[in-house]
């Protein structure tokens, strides 16, 4: 179990103080792969560094189980080699002067635990390494390094497991097996993990909960599933799976309501009232469905993409406003072509939290 | 020179360290380096502006900078000085960039060498080079001259090392492979994607090189520049043992006579001194001013392949023949020529009849001399001791460089004190340190201690560089997955931090003591009879006069350097990664 209070860090960046971290505040229940996502310098690695105790925070509190490692308040400080924690590090961090055993038995021999041989073995065969156990760590492959480090993290079974963007220095094939080994010896090892990445994907594939995180403070924490369908910001939205955010004036009508936008008025079966913002999933808007009546635009194809098992179509809607986004499976559309689509008021969701007009701005619109 | 600055992306911070331990090495650092530094330069000042020898109470006045700059050869010696360095530092930049260009950009075989030119100034020590070269182009004796007399038939020299143009010739040889060294890993690190794209924008050869290639390099090419100048400026080993029987006087011959004269006149030797260092802060301040844009150049990719390559087709031959010719020239001629004349009774050209005069006589001549004897097992010593002492103090100076983040300003600070000696000629730490230790009532002047202080000082520069190329590969995180692992800080240094630094940290120490063994330009000024060290006694031996004997006691010196160098490298190649 981990519980992080009011964690405050800032830095120096010439002669400001930036915060990087502001009025933090979380809990891991025990056993929870626990995700901490968001873009590059949102504060996520201190976030975990700090469990770590790799750094140190200006303010706050955190426990690991039922020890409080770090206080403020109570000048608590722990080293980090007194927090009972495992961490794979982005670079695994391997010991090139050690063998694969040496480096997975470290932990086991500092911290004069008993069984030392049995349990390096234990821990290399559940990554599947234990024929490689007396090779140098450096003459490994980068997946096996991977596993290396990961059976280095566990092998003291830890209170927590802190994981720092592990799988970014994988090419894509690789990193989506390891995605689904490290999902399954989750749920086998049942340790509490805070894992961080920004990647949208395997924050979705792995977690039990994700937190989004942005400028040093949380967005919204939430299970992937309702991440996904039903966020509560305009910035999750987006950085998951870069959605069509539209604002306007919404009136409530039977079934449902119709809201007002740049593009034109757009049903939605969600019941709002007043300002709001919507959005719609690129993949939930359609093309030429036949006999619908609402929901129903024709718009002027701007760009397309092909990602070979779907296609990304940019589209210019034909009475004005924004530029919507597309994901389908059609065949190829020639430039300018006018199309008609079709949005199911079913996938027209209302965002409960309006993080501003600012925040749509700034926003990033189009997210690899 | 500069600092290699590594920052890694996303690492702040880091809690690892108690602040108290830090703050207080630090200090610590910032004075024993500070003690070695300031004070042996600091009283230069003093004994210019007095006229009492040390010791004495002093008598302050202006008359001994008047007297010591009213002389014109002194002014004379200067303009020399400065001719002779500007132009070794040219020849030496021309030549060892055309080497690294050659190497890194054209198809040549010179890479093959590479090694055995690293190896050479460690084998043959400036004295040794020196030797080896009046060997050969001594007037009278030298054997190429003697080559040329006894198979050609010319009468007079064909080629006199007395000359100016002699100094300026070995002087070239004796700085050519560090030349090399400096400039290698520019060409190294630049990107060849730069000069690609001037070559795909329609540039030829020659324009690339104007207008991108040597813009890109100018930094590292001024800069190495203004070293080698300053180099050239302080060496003694080239005007004590060329100049001074050829009579051309150099300043920094003129700083050494002052301090041998009889009696010693240690004011006039800090006046002049004082001048040097003066020209020396320029430099520096020069150096730093051409290398301050480096950010600018930064021309590191980390791409891991190798460039297109010039191919030089019927070059080729050519560019091997240049490497074998300049291999001789720094190492293989004044190598043999040295075992040539140590198995002689006398200076000869090879022929048929010299054979029958070789003879092992000289060995034992050279093995009878007691001092001889004394001053390869006091360098040895001293060297081995300066080597582990300086990568001691350096290894925590790049330790605190690259990991602390509290009080860089005091780092930086300390980071400049330890590589200012870099740029300060040796014989300015000799003349100060000398003066040092007679005022200072410790029993230090005379012993083998003060050559220690002397040798610390000098190389330390070296001793941090090593350190921090070595520590500079460790990712933190390295020692951060010890911590979380459960490991304190001093099982966190032992067990990884120092066995990872491991080839670096010996091969600071072996560098040290190389270059701790062949010093001399401080030596002369702190040696005293019992604490000889090798490089002076050679340059005694060059006055006491048998040459043959010289050769005997050089070649046997060299065979045991080698056999240091071959132990070490063993040594460095056992330890650390095992890739």
């Amino acid at each position: 179990m981990i519980r992080v209070r009011q964690l405050t860090k800032r830095f120096e960046a010439g002669s400001e103080r930036v915060h990087a971290l502001d009025d933090v505040g979380f809990d891991v229940e025990s056993h929870q792969f626990f995700t901490l996502l968001g873009p590059s310098g949102c504060g996520k690695s201190t976030i975990l560094r700090c469990v770590a105790g790799l750094e140190t925070p200006d303010a706050g509190d955190i426990d690991i189980g039922a020890e409080t490692v770090f206080s403020s308040a109570r000048a608590i400080n722990h080293p980090p080699n007194r927090r009972r924690i495992g961490m794979v590090f982005q670079s695994y961090a391997i010991w090139p002067h050690m063998t694969v055993a040496q480096n997975v038995s470290f932990p086991l021999e500092v911290q004069r635990r008993s069984d030392v041989r049995a349990r390096t073995l234990a821990a290399l065969d559940i990554v599947g390494l234990g024929a490689v156990a007396d090779r140098y760590a450096s003459r490994l492959s980068g997946g096996q390094q991977q596993r290396v480090a990961f059976a280095r993290a566990i092998v003291a079974e830890p209170e927590v497991l802190l994981l720092d963007e592990p799988l970014s220095n994988l090419d894509a094939a690789l990193r989506e097996q390891m995605c689904a080994e490290l999902r399954k010896l989750h749920e086998r090892l049942q340790l509490t993990t805070l894992y961080v990445t920004h990647d949208q994907g395997e924050a979705l594939s792995m977690s039990d909960r994700i937190a989004v995180m942005r400028d040093g403070r949380f967005v919204e924490v939430a299970t992937p599933e309702r991440l996904w369908n039903a966020p509560r910001t305009v910035f999750a939205a987006q950085f998951l799976g870069g959605a069509n955010i539209f604002a306007g004036e919404a009136k409530r009508i039977p079934g449902g309501s119709i809201i007002s936008t740049s593009i034109g008025a757009l049903r939605s079966t969600r019941n709002a009232e007043g300002p709001v913002s919507v959005f719609v999933r690129p993949e939930n808007v359609s093309l030429a469905v036949a006999g619908a009546d609402a929901n129903r635009f024709d718009c002027a194809v701007v760009a397309q993409r092909f990602h070979g098992d779907t296609r990304d179509i940019e589209l210019q809607p034909k009475g004005g406003g924004q530029v919507l986004r597309c994901k389908t499976h059609t065949g190829e559309l020639p430039k300018d072509r006018t199309v008609a689509i079709y949005i199911d008021p079913a996938h027209v969701e209302v965002l409960s939290h309006d993080d501003t007009a600012a925040d749509l701005a700034a926003a990033p619109l189009v997210r690899a | 020179m500069t600092a290699s600055e590594f920052a890694w992306p996303g690492v702040s911070r880091s809690a690892l360290r108690a602040p108290a331990a830090e703050t207080w090495l630090l200090a610590a650092l910032v004075l024993v380096v500070g003690w070695l530094i300031v004070p042996p330069l600091a009283i230069l000042v003093y004994g210019g502006i007095t006229d009492t020898p040390p010791a004495v109470a002093p008598h302050f006045t202006l008359d001994t900078l008047h007297y010591a700059y009213a002389r014109p050869r002194i002014w004379s010696a200067l303009w020399r000085s400065a001719v002779y360095a500007a132009s070794t530092a040219t020849l030496v930049l021309v030549i060892g960039g055309f080497l690294a260009w050659l190497i890194e950009r054209t198809d040549s075989r010179l890479r093959a060498f590479v090694d055995l030119f690293t190896l050479a100034p460690i084998l043959m020590p400036s004295v040794l080079l020196i030797s080896g070269w009046i060997l050969l182009l001594g007037p009278k004796s030298g054997l190429l001259n003697l080559i040329a007399r006894d198979w050609f038939g010319h009468a007079a020299p064909v080629l006199d090392i007395y000359s100016f143009w002699g100094m300026v010739w070995v002087g070239t040889l004796q700085e050519l492979p560090l030349a090399f060294l400096w400039l290698w890993p520019a060409f190294r690190a630049m990107n060849p994607d730069l000069e690609e794209a001037a070559h795909v924008a329609g540039a030829g050869f020659f324009t690339t090189l104007r207008r991108i290639t040597l813009p890109i390099l100018r930094p590292t090419i001024v800069g190495a520049w203004i070293i080698f100048f300053i180099y050239s400026l302080g060496a003694l080993s080239v005007p004590l043992l060329i100049g001074l029987p050829a009579k051309i006087f150099l300043y920094s011959t003129e700083i050494y006579l002052a301090y041998r004269r009889v009696p010693s006149d240690l004011n006039i030797a800090s006046a002049y001194s004082l001048l040097f260092l003066l020209v020396t802060l320029v430099s520096i301040w020069a150096y730093r001013r051409a290398t301050r844009d480096g950010s600018r150049f930064i021309t590191v990719t980390g791409k891991a392949y190798r460039p297109r390559l010039i191919r030089l087709g019927r070059w080729q031959l050519a560019s091997t023949a240049l490497g074998i010719f300049l291999l001789l020239l720094v190492a293989g001629l004044p190598m043999f020529v040295l075992v040539w004349n140590a198995f002689l009774p006398f200076p000869q050209a090879p022929s048929f009849a010299s054979m029958h005069l070789l003879t092992s006589k000289n060995f034992a001549a050279a093995l009878d001399y007691e001092p001889a004897k004394r001053a390869v097992a006091n360098s040895l010593l001293l060297g081995v001791s300066a080597g582990l002492i300086a990568t001691a103090v350096g290894a925590l100076i790049a330790w605190l460089s690259l990991r602390s983040k509290r009080a860089r300003g005091w780092i930086a600070l300390l980071d400049q004190l330890a590589t200012a000696p870099l740029a300060i000629p040796g014989m300015i730490f000799g003349v100060g340190l000398a003066w040092l230790y007679l005022v200072l009532p410790v029993p230090v002047y005379g012993t083998r201690w003060i050559l220690l202080l002397a040798y610390v000082a000098i190389h330390l520069p070296f001793a941090v560089r090593i350190c921090m190329s070595g520590l500079s590969q460790l990712h933190p995180e390295l020692e951060e997955a010890g911590a979380v692992a459960g490991a304190g800080w001093v099982t966190r240094i032992t067990r990884i931090v120092l066995q990872l630094a491991a080839p670096s940290l010996v091969a600071s120490v072996l560098y040290v003591a190389l270059r701790a063994f062949r010093e001399y330009a401080a030596s002369i000024f702190l040696t005293a009879p019992g604490t000889e060290v090798f490089a002076v006694l050679v340059l005694d031996m060059w006055e006491g006069g048998n040459s043959n004997i010289l050769s005997a006691y050089v070649t046997m010196v060299m065979a045991v350097l080698s056999v240091v160098v071959v132990v070490f490298g063993r040594i460095g190649r056992r330890l650390g990664v095992h890739a």
